[in-house]
């Protein structure tokens, strides 16, 4: 779930009110209380279309033609999705748009007809169970299943129920046969029956979410049909993931800091930090800890910039602000206690940059909260990551041509699936590895 | 009249109006004599010359205990002062917080004045069980200290504690709650939600309920923190009654810290006028004790009724410092404070990483006392 709690949100509830109002009203409005019987009556239609084949450079055109009209800022479907999402959220619209252009822009009609050419056809239908915490995420997913030739059924998120209705209408007017492989519905976790149902009727899913919603779903019998193959499996499942970057010395200090520093705040600020691709800590490789802190000054002037621009959320869920409160707070007094800590921080709760050599790797409670630390060298890097390890997504590399390499075989080495330039965290491509390669591996598996 | 002096006279003879202004004038004392504190008013922009009103004093978190050295450069040093430690639960002995209490006898003055208040209206000695250890075992514990005083102020002889740093010793505790019931003695129970869970599920083990004589109480504190299947404060309330037959309005949890000298406790028909809200008992704090809200954005006392993070100013704090915000979400309704949990790890994430999954992960199954 997003933010239960607006700040100050009344006591009988301890939930507030208009975030539910929000969110329910959406959901009702878009699921129109999805039954366990629907679900099955609506996986039999899917399942008869997919098994008509449908060219994939055509599907490719469609989804190319429906990213091509969600790029434009002013397209309504776009406008009513980012509307709904700052009601019932409250992050600002500006950055839900810059978020939403991060998340389209690799979908481009020349990579979706790439992709089209590499993926393994199937006439699956495919269960994607959606999360919550990022408008849109899974649609690389979305796009690569349709590519392969899938139907889908899309479960959304109860917090999030607004991105994937408007987009696939959006398909269907740009290619009414291939947006009629897909079905978005709604309902609330609790409801394992519909869930047990979906997991019945598709061949296989795939589910996006934290660990403890990947172990339920996993929990939820099945009792698939032995005719659909895939008996229903959670064949692809999305768990908890972190992000980072690290910044070699040669581009930590000024002029080419400044460049860095908005790449990263960048990739930090979109999605409010909510996704698994966000950084949440940024170590700067130099055997001088001043770097550090220098860098992080950089950072935390980059990130005002960005909020300038793009505002920070105008309410806060209560757990989440206090969240970032006590990052502040324990900075704050580590540095008045004598350690070497350094705070700085924006408005409000704008945005959060805690300079601390000393730090492993440090999850931020999101919102632009961002550790940075020093490493003296790589073999240093991989201590600091220690405690997560195996459960980083992505990170970003600022560094000088020829160190971008054995900085990347070092951290593919590790196990991260993503790799890029600072600033292109938030767009990774089509082909690009989620979670090792889950559902591509799914997509051949089940064949 | 030292400022220590001055808040013994208000706990002993408590007068609303005098509440600001004292609270000023420990701001004042504070900020002249724990550098740590006067480093953040500083950083806030806050003085003596510009804070005229009780709401414009910084609250500093509860943090700073654990970070910074709370040291007090006027009576730090004395010879009477005593050193309580946080329980450390989820960062480990070194990252215990520190609370140096200059002049224990405000401390106890404010603990036992409340006590007296809130648990022991009626006033006849009772006999006690401690479930946690006392202060005489557990001497960095602000709680075992505040047991002790209770059992010497309020307790008859017969007292047992029956917990060490290891664990509650249930087979001595049932025994003397056995005999207690032989003799149709009443017995206050007093220990952590944690210790009160063991000695539930060990009764229950027995088979066999304990009815406890009218007048028993209990008195718990710490909520889930140490616990495996953590118990509600409902819960807590019904199994000391099915369990132990106490009376549901005998059944009291206490709110404190070790950061705090003042302790806030369940408002029952047993010791005020005051009705529970809606799901939620009210604590009542001590009149030297001023609760508030804050909204964790701004920090800005938000209006009574309305959720946020809960602040206090506590006169007996006065060697250290008064002005706390804590981590914990409530809110205040007519000087009295709903607690509705604890403010730590943030919402849900989907699919990426939360501070809440990471630390469940890392720092599992550290327990430890309450204060």
């Amino acid at each position: 779930m997003k933010p239960p709690v607006a700040a100050g949100g009344a006591p009988h509830s301890h939930i507030a009110d208009e975030f539910h109002a929000a969110v329910s009203v959406a959901a009702a409005t878009l699921a129109a209380r999805v039954t366990a019987a629907q679900v099955s009556a609506l996986a039999v239609r899917l399942r008869a279309t997919s098994r008509e084949t449908l060219p994939a450079m055509r599907v490719a055109v469609a989804l190319g033609a429906a990213c091509e009209r969600w790029r434009d800022r002013d397209y309504a479907q776009r406008r009513e999705t980012v509307g709904a999402i700052a009601a019932a959220w409250g992050w600002t619209e500006a950055l839900l748009d810059e978020s939403i252009d991060a998340l389209i822009a690799p979908l481009s009609r020349f990579a979706l007809e790439n992709l089209a050419e590499q993926v393994p056809r199937r006439n699956d239908l495919v269960g994607l169970i959606m999360p919550g915490n990022v408008p849109g995420a899974g649609i690389h997913e979305f796009a690569a299943g349709l590519l392969a030739g899938c139907a889908l059924v899309v479960k959304t998120a109860t917090a999030e129920p607004f991105f994937f209705p408007r987009f696939t209408q959006t398909l269907r007017e740009a290619d009414a046969e291939v947006g009629a492989r897909v079905a978005v519905l709604n309902w609330s976790r609790e409801r394992s029956d519909i869930t047990g149902a979906l997991r019945t009727n598709c061949n296989w899913i795939a589910a996006f979410g934290n660990d403890d919603t990947i172990a339920q779903l996993d929990s939820i019998e099945d009792s698939a049909a032995p005719e659909h193959g895939g008996a229903g499996r959670l064949m692809a499942g999305f768990g908890s993931r972190v992000s980072g970057a690290i910044v070699a010395t040669e581009v930590a200090a000024a002029p080419t800091a400044i460049r860095v520093a908005d790449a990263i705040a960048r990739d930090v600020s979109l999605f409010e930090q909510q996704g698994c691709l966000s950084p949440h800590h940024v170590f700067v490789e130099s055997p001088d800890p001043g770097a550090a802190s220098e860098f992080a000054r950089e950072l935390a002037a980059a990130l005002e910039r960005f909020a300038q621009r793009v505002p920070p959320p105008r309410r806060y869920g209560l757990e989440d602000a206090a969240a970032v409160r006590r990052v502040r707070e324990s900075a704050r007094w580590r540095a008045i206690g004598g350690r070497a800590v350094a705070l700085v921080e924006g408005d409000g709760l704008g945005w959060t940059v805690v300079s601390d050599d000393e730090a492993v790797f440090t999850v931020s409670p999101g919102y632009r909260t961002v550790t940075v630390s020093a490493v003296a060298n790589l073999e240093d890097l991989k201590r600091r990551l220690q405690p997560v390890a195996g459960r980083i997504e992505a990170f970003a590399i600022a560094a000088p041509r020829a160190r971008r390499e054995p900085l990347r075989a070092f951290l593919a080495a590790m196990g991260i699936c993503y790799l890029c330039a600072p600033g292109a965290m938030q767009s990774p491509p089509l082909d690009w590895s989620h979670g090792g390669g889950a559902f591509m591996r799914a997509l051949a598996a089940s064949r | 009249m030292s400022i220590y002096d001055e808040v013994l006279a208000f706990i002993k003879a408590p007068r609303p109006e005098f509440f600001e202004p004292l609270a000023l004038a420990i701001f004042r004392y504070q900020f002249e004599n724990v550098p740590v504190y006067r480093q953040y008013c500083v950083a806030c922009g806050a003085s003596p010359e510009s804070i005229s009103m009780l709401s414009q004093i910084p609250a500093a978190s509860s943090v700073a205990f654990k970070y910074a050295a709370v040291h007090n450069t006027a009576d730090g040093d004395s010879v009477a002062a005593l050193t309580f430690l946080t329980s450390g639960t989820t960062k480990g002995f070194t990252e215990r917080g520190r609370h140096l209490v200059p002049r224990p006898e405000v401390y106890r003055a404010s603990a036992i004045a409340h006590l007296r208040r809130m648990l022991f209206p009626d006033g006849a000695p009772i006999a006690m069980l401690a479930l946690h250890p006392t202060s005489d075992l557990m001497p960095e514990s602000s709680l075992s200290t505040m047991l002790s005083w209770c059992i010497e102020e309020f307790g008859t002889k017969t007292t047992l504690c029956a917990a060490t740093r290891d664990g509650v010793d249930t087979t001595a505790a049932i025994k003397f709650l056995d005999d207690a019931q032989s003799r149709r003695a009443p017995v206050c129970i007093l220990g952590t939600t944690a210790a009160s869970a063991v000695l539930f599920e060990s009764i229950d083990g027995r088979g066999r309920a304990i009815r406890l004589a009218a007048g028993s109480r209990l008195m718990d504190t710490g909520g889930a923190k140490g616990q495996v299947i953590p118990l509600t404060p409902i819960e807590v309330v019904a199994r000391a009654q099915a369990i132990l037959g106490i009376d549901p309005a005998l059944v009291i949890n206490e709110y404190g810290m070790t950061e705090m000298c003042s302790q806030l406790y369940d408002a029952t028909p047993f010791n005020c006028d005051l009705k529970a809200h809606g799901e939620y008992r009210l604590k009542l704090p001590p009149p030297w004790l001023r609760p508030t809200v804050l909204d964790p954005v701004t920090l800005k006392p938000v209006i009574d009724g309305r959720v946020g993070l809960i602040g206090f100013f506590d006169l007996a704090n006065v060697g250290s410092i008064s002005a706390l915000m804590t981590e914990d979400f409530g809110f205040v309704q007519d000087g009295a404070v709903a607690i509705l949990g604890r403010a730590t790890a943030g919402g849900a994430r989907g699919c990426a990483l939360s501070i809440d999954e990471f630390a469940r992960r890392e720092m599992a199954a550290q327990s430890g006392p309450s204060q």
